[in-house]
């Protein structure tokens, strides 16, 4: 990149052809004043407070917009600009209601109350102008205050850019100008606009005309405590800040500048902040059809004794745990010590499909232990992308957000395989819809064509597939790009075959995005920490560090750990489980988390539950054990990409936390290991679990 | 074939001055008579003087009859066309003119005009291709074929041609950045979205000669390698754009516009859209993307259309006149004699609306360096009722006033800038001593705030504050502080709004208080408004010297606030009087007068 000189403020700096004048003098740290401005949108010019001086130009340009050129002699802070900011900066007060500064949850992290206190701006007589008498929350997640509104144009454009919506537009004229919620130029409510309720909008807004919901008079951002966390809605594992105020989460937002800066999606954004379910917590009892509390010791015992009880009757492949994909990586390693080593079954399944576990695997064999996937950032910068899989918008929102700026921002060519769907089209490039023959025959083809097949032998292929040859051509020639990725959504696993998993494979390696060290794949599972609990061995054939079970030698050594012997019986996978629970082969269950709502678990004798909220307790549970929210687990996750990220609490949980549970219940069970904390856990697993170790 | 041929004025201004109903009589009489077919009546172009519509020129005789009605018909047929006399009643008439104007050359509206742009309009039939062609039309075009692209842009540049939307930018320069930005996909837009309250000249050319247009998009595309134009015309301007559609659809046929342009394998597609009328859709980035389908609000510049406009690919924006103008450089000496006319920095003609308080309101075409005055005291006859002139608003609402003092500005775009005017599209808005040159600023202001698109806060506020303090001073609660507040914050918005919208929109403010500070400072300190126009800010009285009591004021006073016998002086009852001035317009002599309010304290006194 071209290097241009050019001198700020008297000052000699030399930046990046294309940097903006904005981006060249911060870097010298020399501060221009914005407030439309924002590091992770595109230059709004909507302010124009960072007007600066340019020699040789008769008025002031905005720097947040105008690319620095070589030999321009800009000065930021002159007697004139600094009237001119001050002048619209005044006129931006006009119309908004500082009386309310007071009692408003914004005050001090406010940017106009800011840009008020640094520019020293009188306070100007309010202007009147046509805006909404109140602040409207009619839904379960953002405030808006249209009074409160500079119209600054962060909200339009984040919907636009970055979530690929556009619920918001400008609607009137001059004064009576507003930011409107509108569908087909018609102003609605946010849900009739087609908002996701991402919040990305709230976190880009500079005052308090958007809120989250629901944290009036909880705190002022000053006085919240920042605690860093990862996101565990989905497999992604998106990294997010949670603010505090006490135990009170009032508000979940993400880094604004730096590495770490992402979007969230509604779940990330809103996901728990206070749970609408009645919280669980003391462990609770079914007794003559009703709930009565008991005492922890109490749930230990009863739990531990049915269980041994089963184990003598039916032995131990009776029994059984299962989980819902969102134990952290400390807890499955737990689980399947107590499952193991004390109940003596392989019978343990924390969430994830075997599919999606089968294609981890082979990729790893590939690519090596170490490799990594794609972040969102490489994933903007892709030149192709392949989706596979139709359940990437409702499952993992972020994702499609980068891969629809990637194609519409970037220069990504995205090719889709799975059903067209309709608000995509537009930046889709090429769609291929699986025929009767299913994924599995359509990835073949493709990864054909990738590798060079032509005339009859394409021909062929594609007629397996059910798709045309020339679709198939076309596919493959955008997907030699470079810097090619694939992404597949949960869905993919569901139907998949060893065959699909093989085929997806070849594919992946054919468009060169998997090989040693490379892994520009990115495989998302339905079950969010899927990755963490494969490695941390929380399914039924691998031992923690991906050690398979099946193999005596291995199952020696972690003998030795464990203090007890390992059984060498291959165990179930959680749908298999589900199903022996059903026709009774099952006969104790220990759920961790959501049960699938449609599983019938009327063979199961006992069933220990471990919930948070009352709605995810399955019917027919004997014993229910108290479980942390997200917000006050502190744990290791590992995203579908192979990264390890750690949660910390940003409240006291009011329960005991998951691991300890687990090794209660081992305890009671007869275990003679337990651990003093997470850092011995850690340390423990830390040699056959990696992933456990700390933030890679 | 024809005996005559009867151009009868078809523009907009002479169709509301029912120029329809006067063809279809025309029509019927000679049906009557069984004479229709030596006759042939064309519904033309606008022939520029709307004071005096509707208008028939009849060729070949020369002769321009104006201010026709239906019922005149009988008689032109009668004594012209059959008799062969010219019908002296029907010809031009005014107190400046001795003898009746016969034709073009007698009537002086018409003897410092020079036609170029307007060459076609009221000569040909706009409908029919033909007649542009053997006019000349499109011979600029197929020359511009056989030329290189540099060659293009250099002959524009060379004649010194800029733009006529209002900032004057160069427009070969325009060309050549647009011919050098990579990328296939060019395209060339007509901006036609003229908004200014009182200009018409766009819209008159593309009544009257839309191919001229057309041919100089042709030219442009060929210049910059575009294969696709769009035309934005307001749907205001029904009968243009219907005309601008017979253009296309007979280019087409002709295969002058489409695939493989006369066979040198250049293709060129023409489109037009519609504008909704909102006036910051004139600014080029908001019009594109209006055209894009967004809603018509102006982006930041870096990067230039010429860069990236429509669909993000390289465009040349260029307002109707200034594409109108093309076919007459780019044809063999066209350049030479382009430049021939006008000053050392504007080449060429201009178009201009004379509207407002002048007595022949009109279009006009003058060559750059004619002075103010001569347009409006010769070209435009001067002021209504021979009032004093007071100034003229050029440039609409972006553009500034020129007071009485520099009459003899001469008109090109340096010098109105300097009087802090601009050239603007063309609208020349002539006020007597009754505009109050506060309410005119007012006026201007609540104009820009109702069309500011909200984008930016110096317009979008900047404007309602200046707004609210000019209301504030039209009411008589002005501070001395204002004038100041005001200057200072129309600089700020001046320089530091995103569009040209919000930065030429403090014009008529800083050019009224430059040329009539006095007035400001009547309003202000001595609660007084010399042009009887804030109501707050005057009385009326009547003259008893000159009051004849002919009672007239008084029948027509809407809350009887008028008194008085017959014969005898009527006065005014200051507690009833809403200063409507229905009073002022029925008074045979005069006898209403403007005077400063009483206030309390005088009376006591």
């Amino acid at each position: 990149m071209k290097n241009v000189s050019l001198k700020i403020n008297g000052k000699q700096i030399f930046a990046d052809e294309g940097t903006t004048i904005l981006e060249a003098a911060r870097q010298s740290g020399i501060q221009i004043p914005t407030l439309c401005y924002h590091p992770r949108l595109r230059p709004l010019g909507h302010c124009r407070l960072c007007l600066v001086e340019v020699e040789g130009l008769p008025r002031p340009i905005t720097a947040c917009d105008n690319p620095v050129r070589d030999g321009m002699v800009i000065e930021t802070d002159t007697p004139l600009l600094r009237e001119m900011r001050l002048e619209i900066l005044t006129m931006a007060l006009a119309v908004h209601p500082y009386e309310d500064c007071l009692t408003c949850e914004k005050g001090g992290a406010c940017e106009l109350q800011e840009k008020a206190y640094s520019l020293q701006s009188a306070l100007p007589q309010q202007l009147e102008r046509e805006a909404g008498s109140a602040a409207v929350d009619e839904n379960p997640h953002i405030e808006r205050d249209e009074r409160k509104c500079i119209i600054c144009g962060r909200c339009i454009e984040v919907c636009r850019s970055v979530v690929g919506r556009a619920v918001f537009s400008l609607a009137g004229n001059g004064i009576n100008t507003r930011v409107i919620a509108a569908r087909d130029g018609r102003e609605c409510s946010l849900e009739e606009a087609g908002c996701i309720f991402c919040g990305q909008c709230v976190d880009v807004c500079p005052v308090a005309a958007l809120l989250e919901k629901g944290r009036a008079s909880g705190g002022r951002e000053w006085e919240m405590k920042t605690v860093p966390g990862v996101c565990f809605e989905c497999s992604l594992g998106c990294l997010l800040e949670r603010r505090v105020v006490g135990d009170r989460l009032l508000k979940i937002t993400v880094p604004r500048e730096g590495e770490k800066a992402a979007w969230l999606c509604s779940k990330g954004k809103f996901g728990v902040r206070e749970p609408e379910a009645e919280r669980i917590t003391v462990p609770l009892a079914r007794e003559n059809g009703n709930w009565i509390e008991i005492d922890y010791e109490e749930a230990l015992r009863r739990t531990a004794e049915a269980f041994l009880r089963i184990k003598e009757d039916y032995g131990a492949g009776a029994l059984a745990v299962i989980g819902d994909g969102r134990a952290s990586n400390e807890e499955a390693y737990v689980l399947q010590k107590w499952a193991r080593g004390v109940l003596g079954t392989n019978n343990i399944d924390l969430g994830s499909e075997p599919a999606w576990v089968e294609a981890v695997l082979a990729a790893r064999e590939i690519a090596g232990p170490r490799a990594v996937g794609p972040t969102m950032a490489e994933l903007q910068q892709a030149g192709a992308i392949l989706v596979v899989g139709v359940d990437l918008a409702e499952r993992i929102p972020v994702v499609q957000m980068a891969i629809q700026q990637a194609a519409r921002f970037g220069r990504a060519a995205i090719v889709r395989v799975g059903p067209a769907a309709e608000d995509e089209n537009a930046w889709v490039r090429v769609c291929l819809e699986p025929g009767p023959a299913g994924a599995a025959a359509l990835l073949q083809a493709i990864a054909a064509a990738l590798s060079g097949a032509s005339g009859a032998a394409l021909e062929e292929q594609a007629a397996a597939a059910g798709v045309s040859a020339e679709a198939l051509r076309q596919a493959a020639e955008l997907l030699k790009a470079e810097r090619s990725y694939t992404v597949v959504a949960p869905s993919f696993w569901e139907a998949a075959d060893t065959a699909a998993v093989q085929a997806l494979l070849a594919l992946a390696r054919s468009a060169g995005q998997l090989s040693r060290g490379v892994r520009n794949l990115l495989m998302l599972s339905a079950a969010s920490n899927a990755r963490g609990i494969l490695e941390s061995g929380g399914t039924p054939h691998w031992l923690p560090g991906i050690r398979p079970v099946a193999d005596a030698a291995v199952r020696e050594e972690a003998a030795a750990v464990y203090g007890a012997p390992l059984p060498g019986k291959a165990g179930l996978e959680r749908q298999k489980i589900l199903a022996a629970a059903a026709s009774g082969k099952i006969k104790g269950l220990f759920a961790c988390g959501k049960v699938d709502p449609g599983a019938s678990l009327r063979g199961v004798v006992f069933l220990a539950v471990q919930c948070a909220t009352f709605d995810a307790v399955p019917e027919g549970a004997d014993v229910v054990f108290p479980a942390p929210l997200p917000h006050e687990i502190e744990g290791a996750y590992t995203s579908a990409a192979g990264r390890i990220h750690c949660n910390y609490a940003a409240a006291k949980a009011p329960v005991k936390a998951g691991w300890e549970t687990g090794c209660d219940l081992a305890a009671a069970c007869g275990a003679t290991w337990r651990f003093a904390d997470l850092a011995a856990l850690r340390q423990e697993a830390a040699p056959n679990c990696d992933c456990c170790a700390s933030e890679r | 074939m024809y005996e005559k041929h009867l151009m009868i004025c078809g523009a907009t201004g002479c169709l509301s001055s029912n120029s329809g109903k006067v063809k279809e009589a025309l029509e019927a009489e000679l049906a009557r008579r069984g004479i229709k077919e030596k006759y042939r009546l064309v519904m033309a172009g606008c022939v520029g003087f709307c004071e005096v519509g509707p208008i028939i020129v009849i060729y070949p005789d020369e002769v321009f009859y104006c201010r026709l009605k239906p019922g005149d018909m009988a008689e032109l047929v009668e004594k012209h066309l059959i008799g062969g006399e010219v019908v002296e009643r029907l010809l031009y008439t005014s107190p400046d003119v001795e003898v009746p104007g016969r034709f073009y050359d007698t009537i002086p509206f018409y003897r410092k005009q020079v036609f170029n742009v307007l060459r076609n309009s009221g000569i040909i039939d706009p409908e029919i291709i033909d007649e542009y062609i053997m006019r000349g039309g499109y011979r600029a075009f197929s020359r511009a074929l056989k030329m290189e692209r540099p060659q293009i842009c250099d002959e524009v540049k060379r004649a010194g041609l800029r733009g006529r939307g209002g900032a004057g930018f160069p427009t070969g320069m325009k060309w050549e950045f647009t011919m050098i930005a990579p990328g296939e996909k060019k395209y060339v837009v007509c901006n036609a979205d003229e908004g200014d309250p009182g200009a018409f000249m766009d819209r008159s050319i593309l009544e009257g000669d839309p191919h001229a247009v057309i041919e100089g998009m042709l030219i442009c595309g060929r210049a910059i390698g575009a294969d696709e134009g769009y035309i934005y015309c307001r749907a205001e301007y029904p009968l243009a754009i219907k005309r601008l559609r017979i253009a296309i659809a007979q280019a087409e046929e002709y295969g002058l516009l489409g695939e493989n342009i006369l066979a040198s394998g250049f293709n060129f597609h023409l489109n037009i859209k519609e504008g909704a009328g909102a006036f910051v859709c004139g600014e080029e980035t908001a019009l594109l993307a209006s055209i894009e389908g967004k809603r018509g609000m102006p982006r930041p510049r870096p990067p230039f259309p010429a860069v990236s406009g429509l669909f993000g690919k390289p465009t040349c924006i260029n307002n109707v006149e200034t594409f109108a103008n093309i076919p007459l450089i780019l044809r063999e000496g066209g350049v030479e004699e382009f430049a021939s006319i006008g000053t050392e920095s504007s080449k060429g003609t201009k178009v201009f609306a004379l509207a407002g308080k002048i007595r022949n309101t009109g279009l006009c075409e003058v060559p750059m360096g004619i002075t103010i005055r001569e347009v409006i005291f010769d070209v435009g006859g001067g002021v209504q009722g021979d009032r004093e002139f007071k100034a003229v608003q050029a440039g609409g609402p972006s553009g500034g006033c020129i007071p009485a003092e520099l009459l003899d500005l001469p008109i090109d775009y340096d010098s109105l800038t300097k009087a802090g005017a601009i050239m603007g599209s063309g609208g020349l808005v002539v006020m007597d001593d009754r505009t109050c040159m506060v309410d005119l600023a007012r006026y201007f202001l609540s104009f820009t705030q109702k069309e500011s698109c909200g984008k930016c806060i110096p317009c979008r506020e900047g404007t309602k504050r200046m707004l609210e303090i000019l209301e504030r001073i039209c009411d008589g609660s002005g501070e001395p502080a204002d004038l100041d507040t005001l200057e200072s914050l129309a600089f700020s918005i001046k320089d530091s709004a995103l569009c040209g919208l919000g930065q030429t929109c403090p014009n008529p403010i800083l050019s009224t208080i430059r040329y009539f500070r006095h007035e400001y400072e009547e309003h202000i300190n001595e609660q007084f408004c010399r042009a009887g126009v804030c109501k707050a800010l005057f009385q009326y009285y009547i003259d008893p010297e000159t009051c004849i009591g002919c009672t007239r004021c008084a029948r027509v006073c809407p809350v009887s606030a008028i008194s008085g016998e017959k014969k005898e002086v009527h006065a005014i009852d200051q507690s009833l009087c809403t200063r409507c001035g229905s009073c002022v317009e029925v008074c045979p002599k005069n006898s209403i007068q403007i005077t400063r309010v009483r206030r309390k304290a005088d009376v006591s006194s």
